[in-house]
């Protein structure tokens, strides 16, 4: 169990509320950990704290990670994305082509990055990692990697390669969300887990240039 | 008008990188500074054969951003002080001259002889410098009983040539360069005509140069003969932990002293020898990794995973344990490099507040190396990208949004090669461009020709294709 921050263990209720108030108007004055530019994705991520860690339910084939991009491109520290496609490398024109720092952002290849990379998890050289459709990465794992995440202050993603539901829940998730591209002229989200829920649709301008009829 | 700054010390041409290095010192220091091939000249001055490590150190001045003479001078300052004189070239012989000719003139400092200044200077050497020179030489070839020298009949050979020099009227070796190395030897004897070949040559091969490789002294090692058989990692680490720490005491606490690549020779229960290599990415400091030695061992557990999986495979069907148990092992240093602290320091630079040296140390301990790219001048996708080492000095010559802009409706991964499919029915084909990269390098132009295409199915899922000039279709990426 966590241990309470020293204002609660105040003991007059009254005293208990002033902290609260205190404690709640710090967290506000926080800069946004996850920004994008783009309101109402910022929206979605405003209660993301270093230390939490995000499950997305990303299918292969529906550009659905043009969205957790969004979050990695401005100002971003050193993070680390370990992807697992088969026989799929980084193109890394289209990355740098979205805006992506590409000298803070490194790519390793890894289907079970949790025994294989372990070292990664262990230290903080990393404020980001993404964990890309892993193709092992137990309960166990999970409970580690939050673990860590929480110690370090790091935000890690977690892509899933398939849809998430709330059937299957994640109690180690802050926030858990589906995205995918409908469409030609729009990018979709799916609240699954976090502060709101239901569905959000983004304009595919804001999230990537137009090219025409290409899209 | 656009002036051009003319630097003296910039090297003529950019891969003009100098195979050997003649230093200088009043204190003796280590002549494994700059490589760990080395000779004794003399008491006071060594040679380094830098073509042994030409890759690192041309890694580290991409990496430092800085020329050769900014990468070597704190280096060399560190292990000499201030009162040395090296002199870096492509012959060890032109660097002993030169080097000869910088003493003489009470010079410090160092001096890299494909520099326009230094290689101007070195061109107006006179012939006492150049007789003079070989007095060390002759010392040395008749100290190793060099084969046909004989010191008598070589001095009577340079008084012979100098009376010729004297007679023509020609004051300086370089005014004569075009005399081959050959109508000397004919004239003045072999080692007149070997000394004129170093002189004015542009090989970096000896050429008989009389190079004897001065003996590292022996590199740390340690062992252990186990009490009992161990096979549980948990029990191996422990026990390497202990054998690092001796190692390291061997080290004499010295910090400038990196490892490459360290041997690990185990014996098995079945008194089987395996030897195994510890190689690390980036030199490693044994020293300032204690008392965890966590890069060190994390090396050792990948090896031990692996050599176990492959023992296990290979005794699967014997009567063996599971898990063959080691009886003892040996650790031995193999390569080691001498790195100033000022140098680690220049690596652990912030570039644009990017801790690389954090990057680099973790890496170190991971089985795999990171990736990082930089974009490249190329419409080809293949092309457009290339792959660059963690903290290497990334190209900045080029407007990289303006390249990698029509990349932004491709997929963010990629096949390399592209991969052959049928012709795509039943999706959606959204034509997106044609490309000829390239195409006066190919015999037939036409064929460098692709058809760029989104292929989309029922699902909604996209991939990116081409067509090529004959009709062929290949899969490029996925919109994952």
């Amino acid at each position: 169990m966590a241990s309470l921050p020293a204002q609660f263990t105040d003991s007059s209720l009254q005293q208990q509320l002033q902290s609260a108030r205190t404690l709640k108007q710090q967290l506000s004055k926080q800069p946004q950990a996850l920004y994008s530019g783009i309101e109402a994705l910022d929206d979605c991520f405003k209660q993301v704290r270093p230390g939490d860690l995000i499950e997305w339910g990303i299918p292969p084939g529906l550009n659905g990670r043009l969205i957790p991009l969004q979050l990695l491109k401005h100002q971003i520290p050193l993070s680390v994305w370990i992807y697992h496609h088969h026989g799929l490398g980084v193109f890394a024109s289209s990355w740098i082509s979205h805006g992506v720092d590409m000298q803070r952002l490194f790519f390793i290849c890894s289907e079970n990055p949790v025994s294989e990379l372990r070292p990664i998890f262990l230290e903080d050289t990393f404020r980001r990692i993404i964990i890309d459709a892993p193709r092992r990465f137990s309960d166990g794992d999970m409970a580690f990697v939050s673990k860590q995440a929480r110690e370090h202050g790091q935000i890690v993603f977690l892509i899933r390669h398939y849809f998430l539901s709330q059937k299957n829940g994640n109690p180690h998730a802050s926030l858990r969300i589906n995205t995918w591209q409908s469409g030609k002229r729009s990018f979709s989200l799916q609240l699954i887990k976090g502060p709101v829920s239901g569905r959000i649709t983004l304009p595919y301008r804001a999230v990537a240039e137009e090219h025409g009829s290409y899209n | 008008m656009q002036t051009r700054i003319i630097d003296l010390a910039e090297l003529r041409a950019e891969d003009d990188f100098p195979a050997y290095a003649a230093v200088f010192s009043v204190t003796p220091g280590n002549p494994f500074v700059l490589s760990p091939t080395a000779m004794r000249w003399s008491d006071r001055i060594s040679l380094s054969r830098l073509g042994d490590c030409k890759s690192f150190w041309l890694n580290q001045k991409k990496k430092l951003r800085c020329k050769l003479i900014d990468l070597f001078t704190p280096l060399l300052q560190h292990h000499y002080g201030e009162d040395y004189v090296a002199v870096f070239g492509e012959h060890p012989w032109q660097c002993l001259l030169y080097l000869d000719y910088q003493l003489k003139h009470q010079a410090r400092g160092l001096y890299l002889l494909q520099s326009r200044l230094n290689h101007n200077v070195y061109k107006t050497l006179d012939w006492d410098c150049w007789f003079g020179a070989q007095s060390l030489l002759a010392d040395h070839l008749h100290a190793i009983n060099a084969r046909g020298f004989r010191r008598q009949a070589f001095a009577a050979r340079q008084a012979q040539m100098l009376r010729f020099i004297q007679r023509i009227g020609v004051a300086a070796p370089f005014e004569m360069n075009a005399a081959e190395a050959n109508a000397i030897q004919r004239r003045f004897g072999k080692w007149l005509g070997l000394i004129w070949q170093w002189s004015f040559t542009d090989s970096s091969e000896l050429q008989f140069f009389p190079w004897i490789t001065l003996r590292q002294e022996k590199l740390p090692a340690v062992a252990r003969d186990l009490e009992y058989p161990v096979n549980q990692w948990s029990c191996i680490e422990v026990l390497l932990r202990e054998d690092l720490m001796r190692l390291c005491d061997q080290f004499k606490r010295d910090d400038c002293q990196h490892i490459n690549r360290m041997r690990w020779e185990i014996t098995l229960f079945n008194q089987q020898k395996i030897s195994v290599e510890l190689s690390f990415r980036y030199p490693y400091s044994l020293h300032r990794d204690q008392p965890g030695f966590d890069t060190a061992l994390y090396q050792a557990r990948y090896l031990y995973q692996d050599l176990i999986s492959r023992l296990q495979a290979r005794d699967t069907d014997l009567d063996l344990p599971e898990t063959m148990p080691f009886v003892s092992w040996r650790i031995e240093v193999r390569e080691r490099l001498m790195l100033a602290p000022s140098l680690l320091d220049l690596f652990a630079r912030d570039c644009e507040q990017i801790d690389y040296q954090r990057v680099m140390a973790l890496q170190n301990k991971l089985p795999l190396a990171f990736e990082s790219y930089q974009s490249d001048a190329s419409f080809f996708p293949e092309q457009s990208f290339s792959a660059v080492g963690v903290g290497e000095f990334r190209r900045t010559d080029f407007d990289h949004h303006a390249w990698s802009c029509g990349a932004s409706n491709k997929p963010l991964f990629f096949y390399d090669p592209a991969r052959p499919i049928e012709s795509p029915s039943q999706v959606q084909k959204i034509f997106l461009e044609r490309s000829s990269n390239q195409w006066w390098l190919s015999e037939d132009a036409l064929q460098s020709i692709r058809d760029y295409f989104i292929l989309r199915d029922r699902n909604g899922r996209s991939s990116w294709a081409f067509r090529t000039r004959d009709g062929a279709w290949f899969k490029q990426g996925e919109f994952y």
